[in-house]
């Protein structure tokens, strides 16, 4: 069987790459495209390691068919800090500490952008049922919630200054 | 004697750790993002059953499959012999070697009895299918009462009960005895005015660290090897792979990759051997990485347990006697930390007659491994919920109670050695005091306390600082970094030196590039490797003294070091100043670069203790538990990266929680795991848990120069009483059995 | 002359079941070799599996002096995960 072709935008780029039927995203990420910063560490949508964005949605993409990515956007851990500046939940993350083994971290962020662009000012609550899906064995969570929160305010700030 | 006080530039900050930003953005390499060109990929065949005599392996229709290049068996690995090699102290190799690839018995589900390399994944994974087993299923035992019947399936028929005087005539599933006994301990509890005591139980669980183990090995033509895999021990994957396949240390290069948790579950080899042995068949590298399913049917949980305990008091609440008998399942191969668990027991309290003896138990389950305070949080929950029982007989606040008879400095610890500079008392002092207990409890709230401690360890470390041509400096050790400990060796680096800490840069090594390291493991990374850092910068110091005192012409005992530079005091030297930069940048006409390599074993490490209060609510009608305020409190001698030490307390104390709540191992009467993935393994989820507050008890290591004790380890002690004293109390009921499922908690109660 | 406790079960596994041991010895490589000489075998599993206190303090050096009066622990070695 031949191998299909697809075209589709990470990170703001057009991309392509062959992948098998039943290849997922996850390993179209980790393999031909090369970002192996998306983590795999169940296969099956529980730890939420693997987490991207597909067309503004997050989703897990060890369950997400690599050929979906036809002609849609895709972004990934890569593209959050933007050129050499750390985006503000990468920053908070390391000044909280908020990792120690750093491998459920590309998930958390990537999911962590995705609450703090829907809702800019949630609660400790919001904050930990969104990120339910991340799990993190090294934190006990703590850290991460706060780090979230922080960079919420810190988005909060910067946007009230472009408005201002 | 406390030290004098010390004061610190560096140690204490909480600057960024020097690989955050890798952790961050993605790039940093972990155990299945690195690649060779040429690369195969591999997969194991694993037993379906539990127990099984191997017959015979037929795997001629998978090497006939297109794209397979190697497939190995028990048979292409040479037979072990049965010793620990050097520098790994629990590691029994023969079984280590029958553990990564079955020989004539499968002995749990999910053993491995073969493996393929392949062109591709998906290859690899269809010549699995196409091998064939041809099993004797053998009646399987996967509980402690299972393994132990007078009728039970032998696991190994050469294992006669070490520590059993005299020794056993008939082998069994016992793998081995322990036993304390001091004083009389049943006279002792016969005469006490309150006894609590009980039948306890916990199942096995999982490290559950996130990344799947995973590596690359490649073989060279000429025998010597590489292998690129995260682990606890870069070192350790070097001995054990010689030892099971018979190679040279030397032949073997082991890179470390970035390690995505461990918690003690990385201090053993599953994949390496099989990998270098397939890339040695194939001719071309291998990478091998396991499933999540693998992760759990064939990787060490931690011990179940069955406990049967008295604990005995006066009237004044002093203790006056225990008696403990515990079984631990060690899994398919003895080890399963009866020692430890023994030791530490009533390691916190001064019990003048205690007897305890405890049992591993080989039985059809993954072998254990060591999973964060190996033992102790098991034998712990039994004791510290006989505490709070006899806190309520007697009428005394549980702190208190704690109090009375806790240990301190000085007391005689349970290996019969004096307690160094220990700090349980301060622990118990700083949770009477802290907020948390005296805060009023909502409607349906509960709060339970409880302690516990851990050894901790020291064991050899080679670390090695050297100085750029600008004074820039450069710290090689060879301790893998799990959860920050790059920032920690930096940090201690640069307050020796007497420079920023940015101008510090911190290399784990290959095990080519730098002396031996024990793993990082008994909370000693900190302690041990710290001393070899420590001890590194300080002969850089002298070195840098002696250039300085060459470049003034004056004696090299009359400089002075501070501050990061060479003050001169004699003669015309007095007042003269030459910074670490400025040495640097003249070191190439004054004898050479300046750098040092250290080796140390260094002794001191102190046993670590802490008290967590937690409070629950209660859902009486679903049964279901919620932690509604945690606090760990524990000392940590001095915290050279306090964030970093915070995070090892909430890490440890979310393990234990999940511990107490949800993680069992569970299997079906078939002998096969029944919840092999983390949908139905339950760790605990952000919205399970509050916030963790902590409180860091100082109380420094007079035998590290920075005062450091391990701390990683202790936090999961406490916690699981912790939970199941909230969770008697509101439920009325001694929850003597883990984990507390609503249904146990609703049904169960005292079984 | 240096007196020698066996922590259980290491007294009933090497020494038939003494738990106390008086050996006229060095250090503690010497002392090992003592033991080795007794009880063969001793001496591989005691660098791996051993630890050994010196009046009251686990040593790691065992070129640690022994005097007439030196009190010698020997228990099992704790590292953990």
């Amino acid at each position: 069987m031949s191998k299909l072709h697809i075209t589709t935008t990470v990170n703001g780029d057009p991309a392509e790459f062959l992948c098998e039927a039943d290849d997922s995203l996850l390993a179209a990420l980790r393999g031909p495209l090369g970002l192996t910063g998306t983590k795999e560490g169940c296969g099956s949508g529980d730890c939420g390691a693997c987490t991207v964005m597909l067309d503004g949605s997050m989703v897990c993409s060890c369950l997400v068919l690599a050929a979906e990515a036809q002609g849609r956007r895709v972004e990934t851990v890569e593209g959050l800090a933007e050129g050499g500046a750390l985006h503000p939940l990468q920053q908070r993350f390391l000044e909280h500490g908020a990792l120690q083994c750093g491998f459920c971290t590309p998930g958390l962020l990537v999911a962590a952008r995705a609450l703090l662009e829907r809702n800019p000012d949630p609660s400790e609550e919001e904050a930990r049922y969104w990120l339910a899906g991340n799990l993190c064995r090294c934190t006990g969570y703590d850290k991460v919630i706060r780090a979230v929160l922080d960079a919420g305010r810190d988005l909060r700030q910067d946007h009230g200054e472009k408005v201002a | 004697m406390n030290p004098p006080e010390q004061s610190f530039r560096v140690v204490g900050t909480r600057p960024v750790r020097p690989d955050g930003a890798d952790k961050v953005t993605g790039r940093a390499l972990y155990g299945t993002d690195f690649a060779l060109a040429g690369m195969l990929h591999g997969a194991v065949l694993r037993s379906p059953h539990a127990h099984a005599r191997i017959r015979g392996i037929d795997a001629s229709r998978a090497l006939a499959l297109p794209g397979v290049k190697a497939v190995v068996t028990g048979a292409d690995f040479p037979e072990a012999a049965s010793v620990a090699i050097a520098g790994e102290s629990a590691a029994n190799l023969r079984d280590i070697a029958r553990n990564v690839m079955a020989r004539d018995k499968a002995l749990y589900e999910g053993h491995a009895v073969a493996a393929v390399a392949a062109t591709s994944p998906a290859i690899a994974r269809a010549a699995l299918a196409l091998i064939a087993v041809d099993y004797e299923v053998l009646p399987h035992a996967t509980s402690i009462a299972a393994a132990i019947a007078p009728d039970a399936p032998l696991l190994h028929d050469d294992l006669f009960t070490p520590g059993l005087k005299p020794r056993p005539e008939t082998p069994s599933n016992l793998a081995l005895h322990v036993a304390i006994d001091t004083g009389d301990a049943a006279a002792a509890l016969a005469g006490a005015a309150a006894v609590a005591g009980g039948h306890y139980t916990t199942q096995p669980v999982h490290q559950g660290y996130i990344e799947p183990h995973a590596c690359v090995a490649q073989w060279n033509a000429d025998g010597q090897a590489q292998i690129w895999a995260s682990s606890q021990g870069a070192f350790m994957i070097r001995s054990l792979v010689a030892g099971a396949l018979g190679l040279k240390q030397a032949d073997i290069r082991v890179t470390p990759l970035e390690i995505g948790g461990g918690f003690g579950g990385k201090t053993t080899v599953y994949l390496e051997p099989v990998a270098l042995q397939l890339a040695r068949q194939a001719g071309r590298p291998v990478r091998l990485e396991m499933s999540r399913s693998e992760v759990f049917r064939a990787t060490g949980p931690a011990p179940g347990a069955v406990i049967d305990i008295r604990l005995g008091a006066d009237k004044d609440g002093m203790l006056v006697g225990a008696e403990m008998t515990f079984h631990y399942t060690a899994g398919a191969f003895p080890g399963a930390a009866a020692h430890p668990a023994a030791l530490l027991a009533l390691a916190g309290y001064k019990v003048p007659n205690r007897k305890i003896t405890g049992w591993e138990v080989v039985c059809n389950l993954p072998s254990s491994a060591a999973y964060r305070a190996p033992g102790a949080p098991q034998v712990a929950f039994a004791v510290e919920s006989c505490l709070d029982e006899l806190a309520l007989q007697l009428g005394i606040d549980p702190i208190e109670l704690r109090l009375k008879n806790a240990v301190g400095p000085g007391d005689t610890g349970p290996m019969g050695l004096p307690h160094g500079q220990i700090g349980l008392i301060e622990c118990l002092e700083a949770a009477r005091a802290h907020p948390h207990y005296s805060a009023p409890l909502a409607p349906g709230e509960t709060r339970g306390v409880a302690a516990g401690g851990w050894a901790n360890y020291g064991g050899p470390s080679t670390a090695a600082v050297a100085l750029a041509e600008d004074g820039s400096v450069l710290v090689t050790t060879g301790s893998p970094d799990i959860g920050g400990s790059r920032a920690a060796m930096a940090m201690m680096a640069a307050e020796t030196l007497g420079v920023p800490y940015e101008t510090v840069r911190v290399t784990i090594a290959d095990t080519a590039s730098i002396g031996f390291s024990f793993l990082t493991g008994g909370s000693r990374t900190t302690f041990a490797t710290g001393h070899a850092v420590i001890a590194a910068a300080n002969q850089v110091i002298a070195t840098a003294r002696a250039r300085a005192a060459q470049i003034w012409g004056v004696a090299a005992d009359t400089v002075a070091w501070r501050d990061g530079a060479a003050h001169g005091t004699a003669g015309d030297s007095a007042g003269k100043v030459l910074t670490l930069a400025e040495i640097a940048g003249k070191a190439a006409n004054a004898g050479g670069p300046i750098s040092a390599e250290v080796g140390v074993n260094p002794a001191g490490w102190l046993p670590g203790f802490g008290v967590h209060i937690c409070d629950c609510a209660l859902d009486a009608e679903t049964g279901q538990v919620k932690v509604t305020r945690y606090t760990a409190i524990q000392d940590v001698g001095r915290a050279i990266h306090p964030a970093y030490v915070e995070g090892q307390l909430q890490g440890g104390a979310a393990q234990g929680i999940g511990w107490a709540l949800n993680e069992a191992y569970v299997y079906g009467a078939d002998g096969r795991m029944e919840n092999p993935g983390f949908l139905d393994y339950r760790v605990p989820v952000a919205s399970d848990l509050p916030m963790i507050d902590t409180v860091l008890v100082d109380k420094p290591n007079p035998d590290h120069p920075y005062g450091v004790k391990g701390v990683g380890e202790t936090p999961i002690v406490p916690p699981l009483a912790a939970v199941a004293n909230a969770v008697s109390r509101a439920a009325g009921r001694r929850q003597r059995h883990l984990p507390m499922s609503p249904e146990q908690v609703l049904l169960g109660g005292d079984a | 002359m240096p007196r020698i406790q066996l922590m259980r079960p290491l007294g009933e596994v090497w020494f038939a079941g003494a738990e106390q041991l008086e050996i006229d010895t060095a250090n503690l490589f010497t002392l090992v070799a003592a033991l080795d000489a007794r009880a063969p075998g001793f001496a591989a599993e005691a660098e791996l599996h051993y630890a050994f206190a010196v009046d009251g303090r686990v040593v790691a050096d065992w070129a640690t002096p022994l005097t007439p009066a030196s009190e010698v622990l020997i228990l099992p070695r704790i590292s953990g995960g």
